[in-house]
């Protein structure tokens, strides 16, 4: 596991990697009241990199800096120490900002546009021809379900469908790195699971995002890496699988025994540990699963004045062969010819280092354990989930919650 | 730079002002106000004084509705929109900043064009429809009047009432040796144009003045200098005696005993001295005694060649000392005009007489009259391009007063040099169109430079402050005639002792403040369209472009870049209502 100090401790030997869209050293930022006094140090000897194609996620409750250090990249907010560059550049470089897509924490859209104009307004920022601003236009608001609605002002939508327009605008430019504040704050559990699926898609186009959550359950499911701050300082930072795993126990799920068959276990298992320490249950479904398997069958029937869930993302959530989803399609036509033919050679290139061994494991214990195929893409990691509570138990501890 | 991404924000600050109904609430308000004021402002009853309220109250309220407006939304939609924390996400997009701030004010300056288009079009659509209406209602009125009575009037209002033999230049003659007259309806048109000709003439139009040379003789055609400083010699020393006796009195007031008195003045105070009476004499200049005459000499504009007929305009106004209110008393006043070797070859009638605080007009020849029948016109300016107008006091008192009237004439302006009111000669520059269309032009960069001020205001302040801050500089403005009066006087005090104006400690602030602050506003403010549109003056290009480079080239890019460097360096996530800075 990677430590905050360790982090700093490449800076002074200057490592770094030559594939790190972000690099942040001994970032600090001070807010100051009127008269220049320090007023609260938001964030305080932060250093981290993102690298190229990889889920980074900014984990903490809230307050701890996670959007201040967002904002620094962005180049909102001026460091008071430290650096950060994106890119090799400065965070107000504009030729940066060409390449990132940014969705905030709360929807900052303009209230009297609406979702049409809204991408028109964006696209033209980043200077777009007309005819492919509106097909990608058109796509996006395909993708995150409000092409029934496209008429309609941003001021009128609900805080869900903000945050579907927000996330659409933040794709407009095909960004090479994506910074997600809050994603799936104020949306239901098919749009948190919708974006979680787009971040997945993003990365497997060889994008890069920073997804800033303090709901734990978005980061794990997502993140390759993650830090964790408290107080405004790194406490750990590291890939999840060094992060959550128990070393000191392990855990089999088998397909159910018999009682004589489960006794025969615990009595091999009890010659080497204490019977205390044995714990045997039943994996259950988490209730996101559940909840997604009631949207998608209401939705065959009854019609909704709101947003839509975005269908084609859910086919591909409950597919079993890996054919793109809609949100992948659409990305890939987002994406000039040329450089999709690259970004497609290292997701194969990328994909197979990163794909950690034991999340195979899971998968595949998922897959024997699981009844419903349909449900089998959207919970890669299934079992961890399974142990959720634990796992937030463990995160609340390193919080300090 | 990128069209596209500056296009952008020009159009949200479009659709913003669409979708707040902004725009078409200023739309109705001032076609309220264009429609309105005609009905509510009261005019003298003549044309001229219809046309000039007309155009000076609507263009003033068009001028403040649109400024005010415009100092609103553009200190609103970047104040707000930063407070509202949509500027983040513009700025996370690839647009520098100062292209952001750019496009905010050509967005409102679009909007503004717009508006000014359609309140201009307007108003001038009104006044030329009323100038047309005084030729209908005149048609109306003359048709029951017989023809002879139409060539009658036409005769005596200077109307050829016969045909004209172009080669000639002289009445068509028929078989009878007798003039042709023309045909009734041309001659009843022109009759009933009289009023709207005369409108024309005197306010729907450009006219430039001709500059004043220093070349003025007062008294017994001494020159103006030369008789200010034998005066100036002639007074000081009874004048500074004068000084000394009051200095002593002051100074025995505050308890010194006569041993103990100032034998003289220090140097300042003579040199006030010296000020003050070339002052009161410079001031007395301007007064013609009863059988006095000033002349002075207008130098003919380089570039301007008048027709042979072409008129220019003499403009008199003249007080009388004694009577501080405009009366219906009335004064002799002769005016003499001509080439500086025969000053007097035009000259008005013997024994006219004219109301005090009156601007009157006269016509003077650019040919003189008596060479043209030798076919050798010559021009009223001499080979140096200078012509004499020189003004006569014929006053004799009765019957209206029992004393014969000193008239003072303002020709030097409140610097001390010529070029006040009193006298004016003007010639035609070209047509009301264009004139007002130029003074539109003015009015438009001013509202530029208040676009510009709300923007800088709100490039970091927030929307209650800048707005609060912009309407401060406005209140300040206006005051710059407080604050002139302030730098003259020396003090911001009003009250005396012992008959010396009193000071304050503020003063060796406020004075030093105020100049910088009248020298900031009131070039700016100088720019003002209006009063020349209604007295026909022209506007010229020359004052466009100035009026274009001093607001927008000074006041507004100053401003801009101001305004665009604060707003880079802003951290915009930290906001008034979030905290302050770092």
């Amino acid at each position: 596991m990677e430590t905050a100090t360790q982090a700093s401790e490449e800076t002074e030997t200057g490592v770094t990697q030559s594939d790190d869209v972000v690099v942040v050293r001994s970032l600090e930022k001070v807010f100051r009241d009127f008269w220049g006094r320090p007023k609260a140090k938001a964030i305080n000897d932060v250093s981290f990199e993102v690298r190229k194609g990889e889920v980074f996620g900014l984990l903490g409750p809230n307050g701890s800096g996670k959007s201040t250090t967002i904002k620094v990249l962005l180049g909102l907010l001026n460091p008071s120490r430290g650096v950060a560059r994106i890119f090799g550049r400065s965070p107000r470089d504009v030729k940066t900002k060409e390449r990132i897509g940014y969705l905030p924490e709360e929807s900052y859209l303009y209230r009297y546009l609406n979702s049409a104009e809204t991408l028109d307004f964006f696209g033209g920022l980043f200077a777009l021809d007309g005819e492919e601003k509106k097909r990608r236009s058109e796509q996006l608001l395909e993708m995150v379900g409000l092409k029934g609605v496209q008429m309609r002002t941003v001021g009128e939508f609900s805080k869900g469908m903000q945050r579907r327009i927000g996330l659409a605008q933040a794709l407009i430019n095909d960004p090479d790195l994506v910074i997600l504040d809050e994603p799936t704050a104020g949306m239901d559990p098919v749009g948190c699971r919708e974006i979680k699926d787009l971040i997945l898609n993003l990365k497997g186009r060889g994008k890069t995002v920073i997804l800033s959550s303090h709901l734990l359950a978005d980061v794990e499911d997502v993140c390759d890496r993650a830090v964790i701050y408290y107080g405004g300082k790194v406490q750990q930072y590291g890939t999840l699988e060094e992060l959550l795993t128990e070393r000191d126990s392990v855990q089999f799920t088998v397909p159910t025994l018999s009682e004589t068959a489960q006794k025969e276990v615990l009595e091999v298992m009890g010659r080497h540990v204490d019977r205390e320490s044995i714990r045997v249950d039943n994996p259950t479904q988490n209730l996101e699963s559940l909840f997604l398997n009631v949207v998608e069958e209401a939705r065959a029937s009854d019609e909704t004045s709101g947003a839509t869930s975005g269908s084609e993302v859910a086919e591909f959530l409950r597919a079993d062969e890996p054919v793109p989803t809609q949100a992948e399609k659409m990305l890939e036509r987002l994406a000039d010819k040329e450089a999709a033919q690259p970004a497609a050679q290292e997701k194969a290139e990328a994909a197979e280092p990163e794909t950690p061994k034991v999340d195979e494991a899971k998968l595949d214990s998922l897959s024997e354990a699981e009844t419903e195929p349909e449900t089998k893409k959207p919970e890669p990691k299934a079992e961890a989930k399974k142990n959720l509570d634990e796992v937030d138990d463990k995160l609340s501890g390193l919080l300090g919650d | 730079m990128s069209r596209s991404k500056l296009m952008a924000i020009v159009f949200l600050t479009w659709k913003a002002a669409l979708r707040y109904r902004f725009f078409w609430v200023m739309l109705v308000m001032l076609a309220f106000t264009i429609g309105g004021i005609p009905l509510l402002v009261k005019d003298d009853g003549s044309a001229e004084g219809m046309t000039q309220i007309l155009i000076t109250y609507t263009l003033s309220m068009i001028t403040a509705i649109l400024g005010a407006a415009t100092l609103w939304v553009s200190a609103g939609s970047l104040a707000t929109e930063i407070e509202n924390y949509q500027l983040q996400m513009v700025v996370t997009k690839p647009i520098p900043r100062w292209q952001i701030w750019l496009g905010k004010w050509l967005g409102v300056m679009s909007m503004n064009f717009i508006l000014l288009l359609f309140a201009g079009g307007v108003v001038y659509g009104m006044v030329e429809y009323r100038a047309k209406k005084l030729t209908r209602d005149a048609l109306e009125q003359l048709e029951d009047r017989d023809d002879q009575e139409i060539y009658g009037i036409a005769a005596s209002s200077q109307i050829m009432p016969y045909e004209i033999d172009p080669e000639t230049d002289r009445p068509k003659l028929d078989d009878n040796e007798q003039p042709i007259l023309r045909d009734i309806q041309e001659v009843r048109e022109d009759v009933a144009g009289i009023e709207e000709k005369r409108l024309r003439n005197t306010v729907l139009i450009a006219r430039a003045s001709i500059p004043i040379s220093d070349e003025i003789r007062v008294g017994n055609n001494e020159k103006l200098e030369g008789w200010i400083e034998s005066l100036k010699q002639q007074y000081l020393t009874v004048r500074l005696r004068q000084v000394l006796r009051m200095k002593n009195e002051a100074e025995q007031q505050r308890g010194k005993k006569a041993g103990e008195l100032s034998q003289e003045l220090d140097s300042y105070e003579i040199r006030q001295a010296e000020i003050q009476i070339e002052e009161e004499i410079r001031n007395y200049s301007q007064v013609i005694i009863p059988d006095g005459r000033v002349q002075l000499t207008f130098r003919k504009p380089k570039g301007w060649k008048p027709a042979d007929d072409e008129r220019m305009i003499l403009r008199v106004y003249f007080e009388d000392p004694k009577v501080s209110f405009k009366n219906d008393n009335r004064y002799g006043l002769q005016l003499f005009c001509g080439p500086t070797d025969q000053p007097d070859v035009v000259r008005t009638p013997d024994g006219l007489t004219l109301d005090a605080r009156t601007r009157h007009e006269f016509q003077i020849p650019t040919s003189l009259e008596s060479n043209r029948e030798e076919g050798d016109r010559q021009s009223i300016f001499d080979e140096n391009g200078l012509v004499s107008v020189a003004l006569m006091n014929r006053d004799q008192g009765e019957p209206d007063r029992n004393y014969r009237a000193q008239l003072k004439v303002p020709f030097l302006d409140n610097r001390g040099r010529p070029g006040g009111e009193g006298v004016e000669l003007m010639y035609h520059e070209g047509g009301f169109a264009k004139n007002y269309l130029r003074a539109l032009g003015i009015v438009f960069a001013w509202l530029g430079a208040l676009a510009a001020l709300g923007l800088f205001a709100a490039s970091f302040m927030s929307f209650a402050m800048s707005a609060f801050a912009c309407l401060g500089v406005l209140i300040i403005s206006f005051c710059v005639g407080l604050m002139q009066d302030v730098v003259e006087d020396g003090t911001v005090m009003q009250t005396y002792t012992e008959g010396q104006r009193d000071s304050s400690y503020v003063d060796s602030y406020a004075v030093p403040a105020f100049k910088v602050m009248i020298s900031m506003i009131k070039p700016v403010k100088d720019y003002s369209p209006i009063e020349k549109l209604t007295e026909g003056r022209s506007i010229t290009w020359g004052e466009l472009m100035r009026a274009y480079g001093y607001i927008w080239g000074v006041s507004g890019l100053t401003l801009g870049v101001l305004g665009s460097f604060i707003l880079s360096r802003r951290q915009l996530a930290i906001t008034s209502t979030n905290g302050g800075g770092s």
